[in-house]
């Protein structure tokens, strides 16, 4: 199952939410691609969402990613099924946090979310066994 | 935006380098999360960065701005964006 570590931020956090995002595809990869997790999940698609410190007005651009459906790969034209997850983060946080302590706090962030996800994944998908291997891969780099 | 320096394909077919943090698109919705989600940021390794909330008309001001400067500055429109609306 490919992965899509992804953010919608405000402009003053995106850059510090990209080095993390960035970060978390390059290590979560190598785990995840390699494994099907069922359901005719082909991608996992994580978009951390920081715009606006109010959570009402952050959830809103929670919601158009917090669900499974098709989309049309840009590239190739294929259909792909795909699962996503949006993981709210609050820009104040972000500013404040010191930068060695920020990708623990987003990691977390995305543990939780896949914990009790705002959404019911697709029945086939097995969300635990993810969450398990993104678990043991956090914890070991 | 371009999350890492790499290769983008265009609108007008062809690909070009793009270093981290450079524009792929300028673009204005009153629903910017469920406009792009998926099919934009999933297969092109792009983010979305919210750079003003105003009216339509502000936007569109806003919009055209960017959009100029991008291309005084480039000498073309960014990678995704087709046309001078």
């Amino acid at each position: 199952m490919k992965l899509r570590v992804t953010s919608i931020t405000a402009s003053e956090v995106g850059e510090l939410i990209n080095s993390v995002t960035t970060g978390l595809e390059d290590r979560l990869r190598p785990v995840v691609e390699p494994k099907d997790y069922g359901g005719g999940v082909e991608q996992f698609a994580v978009f951390f969402v920081s715009v606006d410190s109010d959570p009402i007005e952050n959830e809103r651009y929670c919601a158009a990613n917090n669900r499974a459906g098709r989309y049309k790969d840009l590239l190739t034209g294929k259909m792909v099924s795909f699962v996503g997850v949006a993981v709210p983060v609050d820009p104040q946080v972000v500013l404040s946090s010191p930068r060695e302590a920020l990708p623990k706090q987003i990691e977390g962030l995305l543990l939780d979310e896949l914990e009790s996800p705002a959404y019911a994944m697709p029945k086939k998908f097995d969300r635990q066994h993810l969450l398990a291997d993104l678990r043991s891969a956090l914890a070991a780099t | 935006m371009a999350e890492r320096a790499g290769l983008y394909p265009t609108v007008r077919g062809d690909l070009v380098q793009m270093n981290a943090g450079d524009v792929w698109k300028y673009g204005m919705s009153t629903d910017p999360a469920g406009r792009y989600p998926a099919q934009a940021l999933g297969t092109l390794g792009l983010r979305m960065d919210i750079q003003a909330t105003g009216t339509r008309p502000q936007m569109y001001v806003a919009e055209k701005i960017q959009l100029i400067n991008y291309a005084v500055s480039n000498g073309s429109l960014p990678p995704g964006n087709r046309i001078f609306k």
